[in-house]
């Protein structure tokens, strides 16, 4: 699943690969190039929980908040 | 105290390469981190670590190449630019591997770089591997020796590498050397310290956000990252992404049981009750949040108009609770602007943490603790700080927090923003406190060294001295020496000797100093009575005397007395006498009064 943070010249591209439950994280590169720069196997809740993903979008906004 | 060398690197710009070396950037006091080395480097120069003897014609360079570093230490200043001090504005003047710390010692206030603390000594929570400039590490047969150029401060991050090195000397030694930055998806980075390595022969450490290059585009403020440096067989930067907290101060908290992967603690400048924790995979560049800690506490959230408001909340080392588990503090203050830490436990057998809320009695901390002047803009992002330490002394422990601002008499004038509270730590239960004590420090605390591994003794850096504290259960942390001079870095080695960079020279080059339980800090020398009458009559009568180390503690050694006067001499009649203190008791010499009068008492120290 590829996404997008930012806009115009400070648009940045990742991609999510959502199996078994874990939430892989890549930035995509340069020249088709991606490196994987997040290993999420649970949302870590606010109260300091982890708990099973949701869905995938739950994993995108979860990896979006913690850009802002 | 005692001069140990003055810089034979006279100059004032950085030297060149090979013998045009010996400028400012030779480092004033350099330790070898191995056991097996006995070489300390003092302005590049091999010594014997134990005597001091020079090693002649034999000298370290951390470049490789016989040049000298921009940015790990000078041994001179000039005015306020603290870049060209002792070593405070760029690395450490005083780069030994147990602890050390520059401290800022120029006249600039406000948003200024050159203001920021050396955080260096509390970025690792971990007592078995504490944060130090100079540093050793082992993977398998493979040792390799990290110098960095230091904390948040002033320009290029130098990070120099001595690999697979063996027993070898560091003096035959070529060093692998880098100035660099690094982007991190669109943002810069500098590396700051390392503090782990990992089975892959990975090393990872802290970095720093900034923006631009060179001293007047940087931008310094808490952003910190992670970065990771592949050591053997040739040391390789790599870049890293996705890392980045902004505004998050971070600590090392130490490694992963389970996979021997590093472990961080992200803790909010402002709020203070915002924390994450993150472990990080080194060798694949992935992080795994382990946990968010973002409720807020039943304290409340602060007012950002708070003294209390862009610190960085520095937690507590780790130690094992009441309950066998591995714990630590985070300072929080609530919405009274009173201390009421968080109690973080480690599960180390799950790597799954736990936070909940001591509970506070006794005094609350804004009785005596508050109003502290705090960061003020982008550029000196780490000038304002609150230590949150722990530390046992007999069989108690207890826990203090620490105000510290590096900019220019910033808490002069508050009192209460120059106090060090103590907390007394319930042995039932470690996450209750009773206040225990209070001590207002002179002039605004910038920056701390704790002087031993017990951390009841402690130096405090203050505008032009150096004050010496310990920590008594009857009367808390309270001043047992002080010495007066523009300290720019102090330092312990791995056998406890303590170097001072002192900027004493007329021209403003630094000489290296030492202290320590051998060597007397002042001599107390006590008539039996204060006053005398004298009637014609000799009389018989005691001097007590003294030699004090800077834990104001008895040690033994060699003084010699002169009576300056006519109306007092010795019992002998003589009026110069070599006597040897005792470590254990106090010494008493005789003497006569012979005459009526003043006479003062000289005392000399034999080394």
């Amino acid at each position: 699943m590829i996404f997008t943070i930012g806009q115009d010249s400070a648009e940045i591209t990742y991609r999510l690969d959502f199996s078994e439950s874990t939430a892989l994280f890549y930035i995509l590169l340069d020249s088709d190039k991606e490196e994987a720069i997040i290993n999420q196997p649970w949302y870590p809740a606010p109260n300091g929980s982890r708990l099973d993903w949701d869905s995938a979008d739950q994993a995108i906004n979860w990896f979006k908040n913690e850009r802002e | 105290m005692t001069l140990i060398k003055k810089s034979n690197k006279r100059g004032t710009s950085y030297g060149a390469t090979g013998l045009g070396r010996h400028y400012i950037g030779a480092i004033p006091v350099l330790e070898d981190p191995r056991s097996t080395s006995n070489q300390i480097y003092l302005f590049d120069d091999a010594h014997d670590k134990d005597t001091l003897n020079p090693i002649f014609n034999t000298g370290v360079s951390l470049q490789g190449n016989g040049g000298i570093s921009s940015s790990y230490g000078y041994n001179y200043r000039a005015g306020n630019y603290e870049g060209n001090s002792g070593g405070s504005g760029y690395g450490h003047s005083i780069a030994t591997a147990g602890a050390a710390v520059n401290i800022c010692q120029n006249g600039n206030t406000g948003n200024d770089v050159q203001n920021n603390l050396d955080l260096t000594q509390f970025m690792s929570m971990d007592p078995n591997n504490p944060a130090t400039p100079i540093k050793l590490w082992q993977n398998g047969n493979g040792k390799a020796i990290t110098k960095f150029g230091g904390c948040p401060s002033v320009g290029e991050i130098d990070v120099t590498i001595f690999s697979n090195v063996g027993t070898t000397e560091l003096s035959q030694l070529s060093a692998n050397y880098t100035d660099y930055a690094y982007a991190n998806e669109s943002q810069y980075f500098r590396p700051v310290l390392p503090l782990h390595l990992d089975d892959d022969g990975y090393i990872t450490g802290i970095s720093a956000r900034t923006e631009g290059s060179g001293y007047g585009s940087e931008q310094w403020y808490p952003s910190f990252s992670w970065f990771r440096l592949y050591t053997h067989p040739d040391p390789t930067t790599i870049s890293i992404n996705g890392t980045v907290r902004t505004n998050y101060n971070m600590q090392y908290i130490g490694a992963s049981e389970i996979s021997n992967l590093p472990i961080f603690l992200y803790n909010d400048q402002n709020t203070d009750y915002q924390q994450y924790i993150e472990r990080i995979n080194t060798s694949a560049n992935t992080k795994t949040t382990l946990h968010s800690f973002t409720a807020v506490p039943t304290g409340g959230a602060r007012s950002t108009a708070s003294g209390l408001f862009v610190q960085n909340k520095l937690a507590s080392t780790t130690f094992i609770d009441d309950d066998s588990d591995t714990a630590f503090y985070v300072p929080y203050f609530n919405t009274a602007n009173d201390y009421q830490p968080l109690y973080f436990k480690w599960d180390k057998t799950t790597d799954v943490f736990t936070r909940s809320e001591c509970t506070v009695s006794g005094d609350s901390s804004g009785l005596h603790f508050g109003n502290l002047d705090g960061v003020t803009g982008d550029r000196d992002g780490w000038s304002a700080a609150i230590l949150n330490e722990t530390f046992t002394y007999g069989s108690g422990r207890y826990v203090s927090i620490i105000p510290m601002n590096s900019a220019y008499q910033s808490n002069d004038a508050t009192a209460s923003a120059r106090t060090i509270v103590t907390y007394a730590v319930d042995s039932a239960e470690n996450s209750t406190l009773t206040h225990h004590s209070s001590a207002t420090i002179p002039s605004t605390i910038k920056n701390i060294l704790f002087l031993n591994d017990q951390k009841t003794s402690m130096a405090v850096a203050l505008q032009d001295a150096v004050e010496f504290y310990k920590f008594t259960n009857s009367a808390g942390w309270s001043k047992t020496g002080n010495f007066a001079g523009e300290v720019h870095g102090i330092g312990r080695t791995i056998d406890g000797k303590i170097y001072m960079a002192v900027d004493d020279a007329a021209d403003d080059h630094v000489s290296v100093h030492q202290i320590s339980t051998d060597i007397p800090l002042s001599i107390s020398v006590v008539a039996d009575s204060a006053v005398y009458t004298y009637s014609g009559s000799e009389i018989s009568t005691n001097l007590t005397v003294n030699a004090l180390d800077y834990n104001n503690d008895r040690i033994a050694s060699n003084i010699t007395l002169e009576i300056d006067g006519s109306t007092i001499v010795f019992a002998d009649s003589s009026s110069t006498k070599s006597i040897t203190t005792s470590a254990l008791a106090d010494t008493t010499v005789p003497i006569r009064i012979v005459g009526a009068g003043f006479s003062n008492v000289i005392t000399k120290i034999q080394v």
